[in-house]
């Protein structure tokens, strides 16, 4: 990709995200205030199990967007039929599962420190 | 002023007569010395128009220029995202979506910028002015016309604005409050059938594949609510084609077909009677037809403003002078007789583009030369025509051509096959557009 390409994606991209600030806000927060219990536990913040679990749940996340985001765009499966959509596809499928991997494992980490 | 006489070499003259070091850059050859020296000078820019070329050069021209004095001269408030026009024409967006803010919203802002909030209604290029509706006679040192289109929809008898979205009439171009009313109407349409036709002017037109990704969504929507087995849909070209390439002028022909459209050329809406739902035509051998409808897509003769279009500004002769467009060379996009007037956008008398595509690469472009221009130099920078068109097929997928002044196609990223429908080019369209515009507004893309 040229200079041109990666500023314009880049722009794009950060202008995607300013059109939708309330949802990056609210997420922002949500991981905030998430990881700010976990660490307020004071056991730490790595927890295998809660990681391990939590990263499987975002590959389950991953294959469930994959399916269901053509739809969720006004399209559908049926019309994801270029090699350029399923490399897209997966890539914004996987940047939603890694955001729901990132608010899920706190989650799963605080209920591993409480069940100790 | 005409060539040989303009501000820049006023502007050379000034600094070389002004500073010794300056000369000496100037004479040793140091061109960028004084290009340096030159953008400080506080010259006078006008901006006629705060569409999305005026507020994206402000953006760019308040930043290379700081100690400029930028005036923007424009009535319009409210900023329309015109490229979604056709998605609230067809139900997909509701009209909020291409409400974006008002103008004051874009534009940057300083002690050196002004927003006048007139129309200028004519231009004197010899004496370096502009006159506003209000009757107020701006001068300027340099001036970029970025002043838009005119739907010349009083070229077709009968026609009433204020009547689209009833009686079957609608029409995507004339503004997100039209677009909407025309939805009305195509949505009554979709679960009724009957006979609906799409129409394109012989004019060069802002967005040349709207009616057809008018065309393509009224299909599926038809499809979708249920009026597919009982329409019968006709697109009557004024021209010989319906698309400026030839691979998609028959891709697009054949899809027709192949949803049982029937396809005229050299076929022109002359009329209409909104009442009756009618409709007459002029065809290539001269004779008139007239028919009924059910759903018809009026799309407008374009042209000029008339301020542009009677003023010495726009072309007098060839091609583009029946539409007084602006008279730019097509390359450097300065005018042919005033070196300090340039043209961006949909105003320009250029073989192609009058999309937001072409405003975002031509911004540069224009910039770069004005740039040039003031500091005394040939414009360096060069336009290649590169115009975009995400042509919908269906809700859900598009195809994404992006093509220049020669017809070759040119994509923004080169492993994408603008030949291939595809779900990419449909997410590009409905969602990461939007986004690209605002940043090019900014200046930024």
């Amino acid at each position: 990709m040229s200079a041109y390409e990666i500023s314009l994606a880049i722009v794009t991209l950060l202008g995607f995200l300013e059109l939708h600030l309330t949802s990056v806000i609210v997420v922002a927060a949500a991981l905030v205030l998430l990881y700010g219990i976990l660490l307020a536990k004071g056991k730490g913040l790595v927890h295998a199990k809660s990681f391990i679990n939590s990263i499987i749940i975002g590959i389950a996340a991953w294959v469930l967007l994959i399916l269901i985001l053509p739809s969720a765009t006004s399209s559908s499966l049926a019309q994801v039929t270029y090699w350029v959509d399923w490399l897209f596809l997966s890539m914004i499928a996987a940047g939603f599962a890694f955001v729901l991997t990132l608010l899920v494992y706190p989650v799963l980490a605080i209920q591993q420190v409480k069940a100790k | 002023m005409k060539k040989d006489s303009t501000p820049v070499m006023q502007g050379r003259r000034r600094l070389l007569a002004g500073s010794i070091a300056t000369a000496f850059a100037y004479f040793t050859g140091l061109e960028s010395a004084i290009a340096a020296q030159e953008s400080a000078t506080p010259v006078h820019i006008a901006i006629v128009g705060s569409g999305s070329a005026g507020i994206s050069i402000a953006n760019r021209l308040a930043k290379a220029l700081p100690n400029a004095k930028l005036t923007i001269i424009d009535k319009k408030t409210d900023h329309y995202y015109w490229p979604g026009l056709t998605l609230v024409a067809t139900g997909l967006w509701p009209k909020g979506e291409v409400l974006p803010g008002k103008n004051t919203d874009f534009l940057p802002s300083g002690a050196n910028i002004k927003l006048i909030k007139e129309m200028v209604v004519s231009y004197n290029p010899e004496q370096n002015e502009v006159t506003t509706d209000a009757g107020q006679t701006i001068k300027y040192d340099y001036l970029v016309v970025t002043s838009g289109i005119e739907y010349n929809y009083e070229a077709i008898a009968g026609m009433d604005i204020g009547a689209i979205g009833t009686n079957g009439l609608t029409s995507v171009y004339h503004s997100p409050d039209v677009a909407e009313k025309s939805w009305q109407a195509i949505s009554e349409y979709s679960k009724k059938g009957g006979k609906g036709i799409f129409t394109l002017p012989a004019t060069p037109i802002r967005c040349a594949g709207a009616p057809l990704k008018m065309t393509f969504l009224t299909l599926d929507q038809l499809k979708r609510h249920g009026g597919f087995d009982k329409a019968q849909m006709n697109f009557y070209s004024s021209t010989g084609g319906v698309f400026g390439l030839p691979w998609f002028n028959d891709f697009v022909i054949n899809r027709f077909k192949e949803n049982n459209m029937d396809v005229k050329f050299k076929t022109q809406l002359k009329s209409i009677d909104i009442a009756k739902r009618e409709a007459t035509f002029s065809t290539e051998d001269g004779a008139a037809l007239t028919t009924n409808y059910d759903l018809l897509h009026v799309v407008p003769p374009m042209r000029a403003p008339k301020s542009v279009r009677e003023s010495d500004l726009s072309w007098k002769e060839g091609g583009f002078a029946g539409g007084g467009w602006l008279a730019v060379d097509k390359n450097t996009l300065q005018h042919v007789n005033y070196d300090n007037v340039f043209g961006c956008g949909d105003v320009n008398g250029t073989p192609l583009g009058k999309t937001a595509a072409t405003v975002k690469m031509s911004v540069p472009v224009v910039v770069t030369n004005l740039l040039d221009t003031i500091a005394g130099k040939e414009p360096s920078a060069k336009f290649n025509g590169y115009t975009s068109c995400p042509l919908i097929t269906q809700i859900g997928s598009a195809m994404l051509i992006e093509f220049d002044y020669d017809k070759n196609l040119v994509p923004t990223f080169s492993f994408i096959n603008p030949q291939q429908e595809s779900w990419f080019a449909w997410i590009m369209k409905e969602q990461m557009l939007k986004p690209a515009y605002l940043g090019m507004l900014k200046g930024k893309v």
